[in-house]
């Protein structure tokens, strides 16, 4: 299996967070931005189980997965559905930034087609990919904050936060974490500095988040109230040059990192599908598909998937992990047991 | 490489010999049959009229053969006192087949056989006509050597030999091609590159089943990984000094016999963007001068479609002036923004191609047609725009900068154009996510291709997005193998 | 096999993207001022770059009487370089937010209230408005607002903003509320406005003493409005930090520094009674600094207006 680096599974679970703060409609006030900082506490913590399980070098979870077969399916679903959230995100978005495409859907079906084709070229050039494309993240914050400095008042940021509102953020922002299971699958590949990748990880998330959220409350004022989404119009406010829109540009950034997210869960997808069916072929394709489908029926029934997916980054991200390490608790207390006993006895 | 007449032996009756090797060379003229007697025996000197130095022939081989008188020699003791006494030459192989004679025939070898013999005696006195060593005509530069490689290999190693005294600097000569049986050269440091990365390139060019190699272009698929990449993951180079510094930091070099180019690996991308002048410039210019490169990069490859993607969907982008100024000049233009750019571009390759492969004498004409009237009456007649024509150009002279990467840029450009003209940037993005993620998925030999950038290696910045001053270098000792990522 | 399906989607992708569809640079007329009036229906008249024609549609809504515009001319309109919008007070709220939805105009975009006549006032005098907001806020005299800023003020909790107006064919300030004008500034209060907005910068103010009537110019300033309890009360202090120097040759006049000092507050003064005790208006964001130091309970606007003890620091450094 390849084996990759900590400082290669820092920039993509960063890329992916990244892409899923672009798309937040609701980092518009203290609560949120409290909720955050609570939420990843939380999932600091909740991370915990897994990074104990990874500590044991012999730990494999392809051999050791709970419920086997069935376990990986689990993992299946979610990253299709996960990749259909994506599929979402650009639905969402193409409805209300220009993007200079007929309809969302043929959009999506594009998108769709090339993360077949960068899903295909392995995981090797995905975690690559994620590390130039965390420099570009890089380079565009830096434009918005440069842009966003003179414009942005203090004022605008009222520091109001309640307990409820607090707690409710925290959840919601919980239920965004995906990549918190995706943690959990990618640690197999990452034979060291899991632990600083993760801890860096979850540093970079709250700081990036709250900076973001910073700029779009202290730029957009009471705009933000009424913006789809915060982040494209604060990047519209927040020109460098008065002269020039550039707003524009974060299409890019957008548009690159919808492409790394959905490759991602296809890569994930067709490297589980690969343990459960072997023979099965064009699995990124079907992968894919499955994805834009299910992203379709989220889309036309108008559904909100953010109490589904809660309950299975818990149950997949932290319930599995703790079973599992558990378990393997209890076989090794068995094992020492036997062969102490054994040792007594000869 | 072997061939079904390495299986044939020399026949020991000279008669009978000479009769297979004219069957087998077809009764070819330029080989040359001189029979004569020495001490006694009768011998055979054989030689490729042409490839030999008659002066070597005469002087060195034929006087001191015609003098020599042995008593009661065998064949084969004549051809042992004639190798281990007489030292007519310095590389004296032996050839006990078919297969080898002939190469050693058609490499400008001296051949003696010897009537009983069931062995040969080759040698080395080439004198062919060559080109002399003059500056590389495809990597100027203004502060390095003039030198480069010519058609012959020797030539070639000794131009690295000369650079590289080190004993641990080896150069391992292999034969390829059945037809061709062109000399191959495997060069490395043997303290820097681990005996397996050497065994798998030998095994790759082993692997070659082509009956002829006469250029660069012949080895290099076999060296590149299967996978279809977009940029080449092979180095080529026409410089002694510039192999040179590649060998040193723990790279394989392969010179062919033939072509004046000679190919390492790994090929990093950040290869294309240095020069060996940088290293005679002071390291702040070298600076500049790299990250100029970069930004000519993305100027080179960018640029049309970043202005058709603008003009067509994201006007807003640029200020009023401009898009007064870029209005006005596409107003009157026949052809959509997308295909006129497609054409200018297409019409500058074509141009270049020209440029590359005219004869000398119509030279002039050619540039005259081309600048001037083409590029001229075209935009005096409406059908091209001055903007686009200016964008064209600067991104045609931005590609200039980096030659190792013309080939894929000129290709990709196009695309981006038409990626831009349909979806604007996001048909951009998406193209661009497609090139990166290819890019990061190219790698040769277990060498990442985008190393140092991802997997990102902080020691190797100081050459890549900086120019690092030598007297921190000397510190450094850095070798490729550091990028190299166990499978 | 896969990379020819993948191409074939792509290619099929590309017949049904209706991209073909897709106007480029040469079939676009760049939009550079609008002027709305809403009655029954909204009536709009517009300029565009490169060209003195006037365009003039209507329909229910701004973008259906742009569309009306676009169905006389050869081009399609485009509003991304839009630099005025000037309209009527009825409905400036809805038409800011339609035209900031989906980023279809710059957010720096001036707005520019017309209480009469707005469509006749950009067919008669429109072409070089932007130049001269910007000329007129360089000189001190309105405070230039863009469509974001206007917005958002008009999304506070009082519902009122300040924009330039053109009245009696000079421009001052006005304060609006989504739908109606609430008044209009004096030439003072107005350049009251832009002191406390801050910025004025290379600006000559007219000043009085010892019967001469000199300039004092002023290079930069910068304002700050803070807050602070006392007792039940709410002390609000504005300073304003001045780079300048006198025109007289006496530079180092005190009397000048001092003149200079009551001038200033005397305008400052004059706008904070007409737009915070007359007009129920907060311009300067004096509710938000209030809220960020949580010095009051009170949510409504209009129950803290009785609290607020206004103070002017003027420092002038030469």
């Amino acid at each position: 299996m390849s084996k990759i680096k900590g400082s290669q599974l820092f920039a993509l679970l960063i890329s992916i967070r990244i892409f899923s703060v672009i798309c937040m409609t609701d980092l518009t006030n203290a609560n949120s931005m409290a909720g955050v900082a609570v939420s990843t506490a939380v999932q600091i913590l909740a991370v915990t189980p897994m990074l104990l399980l990874y500590k044991d070098s012999s730990f494999s979870l392809k051999k050791e997965m709970l419920f086997g077969k069935f376990g990986k399916l689990l993992y299946i679903l979610f990253f299709i559905l996960w990749g259909a959230v994506s599929f979402s995100n650009l639905w969402e978005v193409t409805k209300s930034v220009y993007f200079p495409i007929e309809s969302s859907f043929t959009g999506a079906v594009i998108l769709g087609a090339v993360c077949v084709y960068t899903a295909s070229l392995g995981i090797k050039a995905l975690f690559r990919a994620s590390g130039l494309i965390v420099g570009l993240i890089g380079i565009s914050l830096i434009i918005m904050l440069v842009g966003a400095y003179p414009k942005a008042e203090l004022t605008h940021f009222i520091p109001d936060a309640d307990f409820s509102g607090i707690i409710k953020a925290a959840v919601r922002d919980f239920c965004r974490s995906g990549e918190l299971v995706m943690l959990f699958i990618l640690c197999e590949l990452v034979p060291k500095g899991k632990r600083k990748a993760v801890t860096v990880f979850f540093t970079a998330k709250l700081i990036l988040t709250e900076l973001i959220a910073a700029v779009e409350i202290t730029v957009l004022g009471k705009i933000i109230n009424i913006s789809d989404f915060p982040f494209f119009t604060a990047g519209a406010f927040s020109q460098p040059m008065s002269i020039q829109r550039a707003d524009s540009v974060y299409m890019i950034l957008f548009t690159i990192l919808c492409v790394l997210t959905a490759t991602v869960q296809i890569t994930l997808s067709t490297m589980l599908i690969n343990e459960l069916l072997p023979d099965l072929k064009y699995k990124s394709l079907i992968t894919a598909v499955l994805m834009l489908a299910v992203s379709s029926a989220l889309n036309i029934t108008q559904f909100d998937i953010t109490v589904l997916s809660g309950i299975l980054i818990l149950i997949l991200a932290v319930a599995v992990p703790i079973i599992m390490y558990i378990r393997r608790k209890f076989h090794e207390n068995k094992k020492d047991n036997s062969s102490l006993t054994a040792v007594s006895n000869a | 490489m072997k061939t079904h007449l390495h299986t044939v032996p020399i026949i020991p009756e000279l008669e009978k010999n000479i009769s297979k090797i004219k069957e087998i060379s077809g009764g070819t003229s330029e080989l040359l049959f001189n029979e004569v007697n020495i001490s006694g025996i009768h011998c055979c000197l054989m030689c490729c009229e042409g490839l030999v130095s008659t002066a070597v022939l005469t002087q060195l081989v034929i006087k001191p053969l015609m003098e020599l008188e042995l008593d009661s020699v065998s064949p084969k003791g004549l051809l042992e006192h004639v190798n281990s006494n007489m030292m007519l030459s310095i590389d004296r192989p032996i050839a006990d087949n078919y297969g080898d004679m002939f190469r050693l025939l058609n490499s400008g070898f001296i051949v003696l056989a010897v009537d009983g013999a069931d062995y040969i005696l080759a040698f080395g006195a080439q004198g062919h006509e060559r080109r002399g060593i003059t500056e590389p005509s495809g990597e100027n530069n203004l502060t390095g050597s003039h030198d480069g490689f010519t058609e012959l290999i020797r030539t070639n190693m000794s131009l690295i030999r000369r650079r590289i005294k080190s004993p641990h600097y080896v150069q391992k000569l292999i034969v390829t091609g059945d037809t061709s049986q062109t000399d191959i050269c495997i060069c490395y440091m043997s303290d820097r590159v681990p005996q397996h990365l050497i065994d798998r390139i030998l095994q790759s060019i082993e692997n070659i089943k082509l009956e002829s190699v006469f250029s660069t272009g012949y080895i290099k698929p076999f060296l590149e990984p299967k996978k279809k990449s977009i940029f080449s993951s092979v180095g080529m180079t026409e410089r002694p000094d510039v192999l040179c510094s590649k060998l040193t930091e723990g790279r394989v070099a392969v010179l062919i016999d033939g072509n004046p180019y000679a190919l390492y690996i790994p090929k990093l991308v950040s290869d294309n963007f240095q020069t060996l002048d940088d290293y005679n410039f002071k390291p702040y210019f070298g600076t500049f001068i790299r990250w100029l490169k970069y930004a000519a990069f993305l100027l080179a490859l960018l640029l049309p479609a970043f202005y058709v993607a603008v003009a067509v969907h994201h006007p807003e982008m640029l200020n009023s002036t401009l898009l007064l100024i870029l209005a006005d000049a596409e107003k009157n233009a026949p052809f959509s923004i997308t295909a006129e750019t497609v054409g200018v571009l297409l019409m500058y390759e074509i141009i270049k191609e020209a440029g590359i492969r005219l004869p000398k004498v119509v030279g002039g004409a050619v540039s005259i047609v081309a600048g001037i009237i083409i590029g001229d009456s075209a935009v005096k007649s409406g059908l091209i725009s001055t903007p686009l024509l200016t964008v064209a150009a600067i991104s045609v002279i931005s590609g200039f900068v980096m030659p190792g990467l013309s080939q894929s840029i000129s290709v990709l450009r196009i695309i981006f154009v038409i990626c831009g003209g349909i979806w604007g940037l996001f048909g951009m993005s998406l193209c661009a996510s497609v090139v990166l993620f290819n890019i990061c998925s190219t790698e040769d030999y277990g060498f990442p291709y985008t190393a140092p950038f991802s997997p990102f290696f902080g020691k190797a910045m100081g050459d890549t997005l900086v120019r690092t001053g030598f007297r921190k270098k000397q510190e450094q000792n850095f070798t490729v193998e550091e990028l190299h990522e166990q499978n | 096999m896969k990379t020819k399906k993948i191409i074939a989607v792509l290619l099929l992708s590309v017949t049904l993207s209706g991209c073909s569809g897709s106007s480029d640079v040469r079939n676009k007329a760049f939009i550079k001022e609008i002027g709305v009036d809403y009655g029954e229906t909204q009536e709009i008249s517009l300029r565009t770059f490169g060209s003195d024609e006037v365009i003039k549609g209507n329909g229910k809504t701004l973008l259906s009487a742009v569309g009306d515009c676009e169905n006389t001319q050869s081009k399609n309109l485009f509003s991304g370089h839009l630099e005025v919008f000037a309209s009527s007070p009825a409905n400036i709220g809805n038409n800011l937010l339609t035209l900031l939805s989906n980023n279809r105009i710059s957010p720096s975009c001036y707005v520019l209230c017309v209480p009469e006549n707005a469509v006749s006032f950009i067919d008669k005098e429109g072409g070089k408005l932007a130049e001269l907001i910007r000329s007129s806020g360089r000189n001190g005299i309105i405070l230039p607002r863009t469509i974001s800023g206007v917005l958002n003020d008009l999304l506070e909790s009082d519902r009122k903003a300040s924009v330039p107006v053109q009245k009696d064919g000079r421009l001052t300030m006005a304060v609006i509320s989504p739908n109606e004008l609430i008044g209009t500034l004096s030439e003072d209060e107005s350049k009251g406005l832009c002191w406390l907005h801050g910025n004025v910068k290379d600006v000559y103010l007219p000043i009085e003493y010892d019967g001469n009537t000199t300039d004092f110019y002023i290079r930069k300033s910068n304002t700050k409005i803070t807050a602070e309890r006392s007792g039940d009360k709410i002390n609000i202090t504005v300073e304003i930090k001045i780079n300048g120097n006198s025109d007289d040759s006496n530079k180092n006049s005190a009397k000048a520094v001092e003149e200079v000092s009551k001038t200033i507050s005397a305008l400052c003064s004059k706008t904070i009674a007409k737009t915070v005790t007359v007009m129920k208006a907060d311009l300067f964001g004096i509710e938000r600094t209030i809220k960020s130091a949580r010095l009051t309970n009170e949510t409504e606007w209009e129950k803290i207006i009785p609290l607020l003890n206004f103070s002017y620091n003027i420092k002038i450094a030469q």
